[in-house]
C-alpha cells in the first residue's frame, strides 16, 4: 500500500497533449476514479503510472520512490486491464499464479494462496477451468485475483466493467469496490461512466482535454461542480447564461435573459460585469403557482414544452424568455401540468452555482 | 433460389487434380517396374526398385542428407526469423509496413538470382573473401560451392522470407496487453516472450517450420547451383537419374520414397503438436 503523486505529468505526441499538466496527490488507501470522456488523457495518465508510456515531462512518485523512469515490472503496482488480459494457454490457478512464480514463491504457497484467493471472489474450485470457459464477470473476477496475488502498493484498473452487461456490471461495481475496501490497496480506476466513478469512488478527478477540470468528492463534484464541463459531465444539469452584475446580501446578482438571477456566492471571487454561467441540477427546480418567491429564491415563468415519464419521475422541458430551455424533475407522484400550460419554475439561490464562463 | 456459386469451383479444381494426380500416377506407376536403363521399364510388377533403395546405402544417405539439411534450415531459419518477425510485429514506427513490404519482395525474387548473388559473393575474387584475406582472418578463399553449409544458406535466402512473413501474422494475433500484465506480474523481457509469446504462437511456429521444411525437402535449385555436384540431396539425385542417366523406375521410386517421407514427418509432426497442452489450448 502507499501514496502516489502525480507531479505536473505531461505526455505530447508530436504536437497535441494527450495529458497536458496533471498534479495529483493520492492517499494510502484511497479509491480516486479518473473520470471523462474518451480522448482524455484518463487512460494514458494510468498507463503513465503503470510504466507502458513514457512521460514527456513531470514525475510518478510512489510512496517515497521516483518511479518515472523505473520499468514496469520494478514498480510494484498491478493493473486490471480492460479486456482482461488473461492468459489463454494458462489455467485459472496458472493465470493467479503467474506473478508468484515470477516471485519464486514455493508450490505450497502458490496453492495455498490461489484458493485464497478464489475464496475471495467467489470462484471455488474453479482451479483448473481456462479462461475461455468462464463467463464474462467471472473472467473479470479472475483479472482481479491476479492482479492482487501479490498484493501491489497501487491497483491501476482500466475501465475493467466496460464489456459487462448494466446488472452484472453494478454487481461487480459493489463486489470491486468492497473487496478495495477489505483490502485497503490503494486505486486508481478509469471510466467514462459517470454513475460508476460516483458509485465507488472516495474521490473523483474529472479530466478534459488532457487536465483535470475538478478534484472531490462524488457529493462535492455534484453539488459544487467548478467548471461547466465537469458540472455538464456528472449528471445532468440547466445552464443559464448571463453578467454578473452586481452582489448584495451574500449573493451575486446575474442579468440573464430569463430576468436577474441570484447566486449564493460559496467560494468563487468574481469582480466586476463579468461573463458567467448559472448552473442548477433538474431535481432542484420546482414548478410553483403560488408567488412566495422571497429572496432566497429563483424564479422563472415559461411553458411546458415537452414532459416524459419515466417511472420514478418526470421530465419536464419549460420554454421561457430569451429562448431558454429549463430541464425540470418532479417525482412521479406530483401534479403534472398539460404541455403548453404556464408554470413558474423556482429554485433556492443556495443550490444556485455561479461558474465562470468559457 | 440460392446462388450455385460452388459450381464455378469445379473446373479449376478437375483441371488442377487431373494434372497432378494424372501425371504423378503415371511417374509414380513407374517406379512398380523393373528399370532397364536408357528409359525402358519392365512389365512384370516388383518392389525391386524399393528394395535397392532400401538396401543401398547411397540411396539412404542421399535420403539423411536431405532430411539433415532441411531440418538444419528449419533450426537457422527459426532463430533468425522469429526474432525479426516478433520485432516486426511489435514494431510502432511507420517503417515497419515498408519493412515487411521489403521482405516480401525480395522473397518473390527469384532463387536462380539470388543464388548466383551469392555465389559472385561467396567466389574467390569476390566482394566477401577479398574482404576476408586483407582482414587476415583466412589465408584461403572461403567458398560456398559444393559445401553442406553453403546449400544451407542457399535455402534459408529462399525460407526466411515466407517464415518471417507467416510469423509475423501469428505474433499479431497476440494481444499487447497479455505482454503487459505478464510484465506487471513482475516478468522481465526475456521471461515475459518464454512465458506468454512462444507458447501462444507455438502452433504458427510449428506450422511455419513445416512449411520451410517442405520448401526444403523438394527445393532443387539451390542444392543444385550451389552443391555444385557433390552435395546430393534427394531432388538434385532424382533429377540426375531422371535426366543425366534415363533411369525412369528408379527416380519414380526416388521421388516417391521423398514424398512418403515428407508426408510422414508431417504427419508425425502434427500429431506430436496436438498432444501440446498448450498449443490446444490456444487453437481451442
Amino acid at each position: 500500500m502507499a501514496t502516489v503523486r502525480l507531479d505536473a505529468l505531461e505526455k505530447r505526441y508530436d504536437t497535441t497533449a494527450a495529458v497536458a499538466g496533471v498534479t495529483l496527490d493520492i492517499a494510502d488507501g484511497e479509491f480516486l476514479t479518473l473520470l471523462g470522456p474518451s480522448g482524455c488523457g484518463k487512460t494514458t495518465t494510468l498507463r503513465m503510472i503503470a510504466g507502458f508510456i513514457a512521460p514527456s515531462a513531470g514525475r510518478v512518485w510512489i510512496g517515497a520512490n521516483d518511479v518515472t523512469t523505473q520499468p514496469p515490472q520494478h514498480r510494484d503496482v498491478n493493473m486490471v486491464f480492460q479486456d482482461y488480459a488473461l492468459f489463454p494457454h494458462l489455467t485459472v490457478a496458472e493465470n493467479i499464479a503467474f506473478g508468484l512464480v515470477e516471485r519464486r514463491a514455493p508450490r505450497a504457497e502458490r496453492a495455498r494462496r490461489v484458493a485464497e484467493l478464489l475464496e475471495l471472489v467467489r470462484l471455488p474450485g474453479h482451479e483448473a477451468r481456462y479462461p475461455s470457459e468462464l463467463s464474462g464477470g467471472q473472467q473479470q473476477r479472475v483479472a482481479f485475483a491476479r492482479a492482487i496475488a501479490h498484493p501491489p502498493r497501487v491497483l491501476l484498473m482500466d475501465e475493467p466493467l466496460g464489456a459487462l452487461d448494466l446488472k452484472l456490471r453494478e454487481a461487480m461495481q459493489e463486489e470491486l469496490r468492497r473487496l478495495q475496501r477489505q483490502l485497503g490497496i490503494t486505486t486508481v480506476y478509469v471510466t467514462h461512466d459517470q454513475v460508476e466513478a460516483m458509485r465507488m469512488s472516495d474521490r473523483i478527478a474529472v479530466m478534459n482535454q488532457g487536465r483535470v477540470e475538478q478534484l472531490g468528492t462524488p457529493e462535492a463534484i455534484y453539488e459544487r461542480p467548478a467548471t461547466e464541463f465537469a458540472a455538464g459531465f456528472v449528471g445532468s444539469i440547466n445552464f443559464l447564461k448571463g453578467r454578473c452584475v452586481g452582489h448584495e446580501d451574500g449573493c451575486y446578482i446575474v442579468e440573464t435573459a430569463a430576468g436577474r438571477l441570484r447566486a449564493d456566492t460559496g467560494a468563487a471571487r468574481i469582480a466586476g460585469a463579468t461573463p458567467v454561467t448559472l448552473a442548477v441540477r433538474p431535481e432542484h427546480l420546482r414548478l410553483d403557482t403560488a408567488a412566495g418567491a422571497d429572496g432566497r429564491e429563483n424564479r422563472v415563468d415559461g411553458q411546458v414544452a415537452a414532459s416524459s415519464f419515466l417511472g420514478n419521475l418526470v421530465q419536464l422541458v419549460v420554454r421561457a424568455a430569451g429562448d431558454l430551455e429549463l430541464r425540470v424533475e418532479l417525482r412521479a407522484g406530483d401534479r403534472r401540468p398539460p404541455d403548453g400550460a404556464t408554470v413558474s419554475v423556482s429554485w433556492p439561490t443556495a443550490k444556485t452555482v455561479l461558474l465562470p464562463s468559457r | 433460389m440460392t446462388a450455385r456459386w460452388h459450381l464455378l469451383m469445379w473446373p479449376p479444381l478437375l483441371l488442377s487434380l487431373a494434372l497432378l494426380v494424372g501425371s504423378q500416377s503415371i511417374f509414380l506407376r513407374g517406379s512398380f517396374f523393373a528399370d532397364l536403363r536408357v528409359g525402358r521399364l519392365g512389365s512384370e510388377l516388383t518392389l525391386q526398385n524399393y528394395w535397392r533403395v532400401a538396401s543401398d546405402g547411397f540411396y539412404l544417405s542421399a535420403l539423411w542428407l536431405t532430411v539433415r539439411l532441411s531440418a538444419l534450415v528449419v533450426v537457422f531459419t527459426f532463430v533468425l526469423g522469429y526474432p525479426t518477425a516478433y520485432i516486426l510485429a511489435r514494431m510502432r514506427s511507420v517503417w515497419a509496413p515498408l519493412l515487411l513490404a521489403l521482405l516480401v519482395a525480395t522473397s518473390f525474387v527469384t532463387i536462380v538470382i539470388k543464388v548466383l548473388g551469392l555465389v559472385i559473393l561467396f567466389s574467390p575474387g569476390g566482394l566477401l573473401n577479398v574482404s576476408l584475406l586483407w582482414l587476415g582472418l583466412t589465408d584461403q578463399p572461403v567458398s560456398l560451392r559444393g559445401t553442406e553449409f553453403g546449400v544451407v544458406v542457399g535455402l534459408m535466402y529462399f525460407t526466411i522470407g515466407f517464415f518471417v512473413l507467416l510469423l509475423y501474422g501469428v505474433v499479431r494475433t497476440i494481444p499487447r496487453s497479455l505482454e503487459q500484465a505478464a510484465q506487471l506480474l513482475g516478468a522481465p523481457r526475456w521471461r515475459v516472450f518464454w512465458r506468454v509469446v512462444v507458447p501462444l504462437s507455438l502452433p504458427g511456429i510449428i506450422t511455419s517450420a513445416l512449411v520451410v521444411f517442405n520448401l526444403c525437402m523438394g527445393a532443387f535449385t539451390s542444392a543444385a547451383l550451389i552443391g555444385a555436384g557433390r552435395i546430393l540431396t534427394l531432388p538434385v539425385l532424382i533429377q540426375r537419374t531422371v535426366m543425366l542417366d534415363a533411369r525412369y523406375a528408379m527416380g519414380a521410386t526416388l521421388a516417391a520414397v521423398l514424398l512418403l517421407c515428407g508426408l510422414a514427418i508431417n504427419l508425425i509432426s502434427i500429431l506430436a503438436v496436438g498432444r501440446l497442452k498448450a498449443a490446444r489450448r490456444v487453437v481451442a
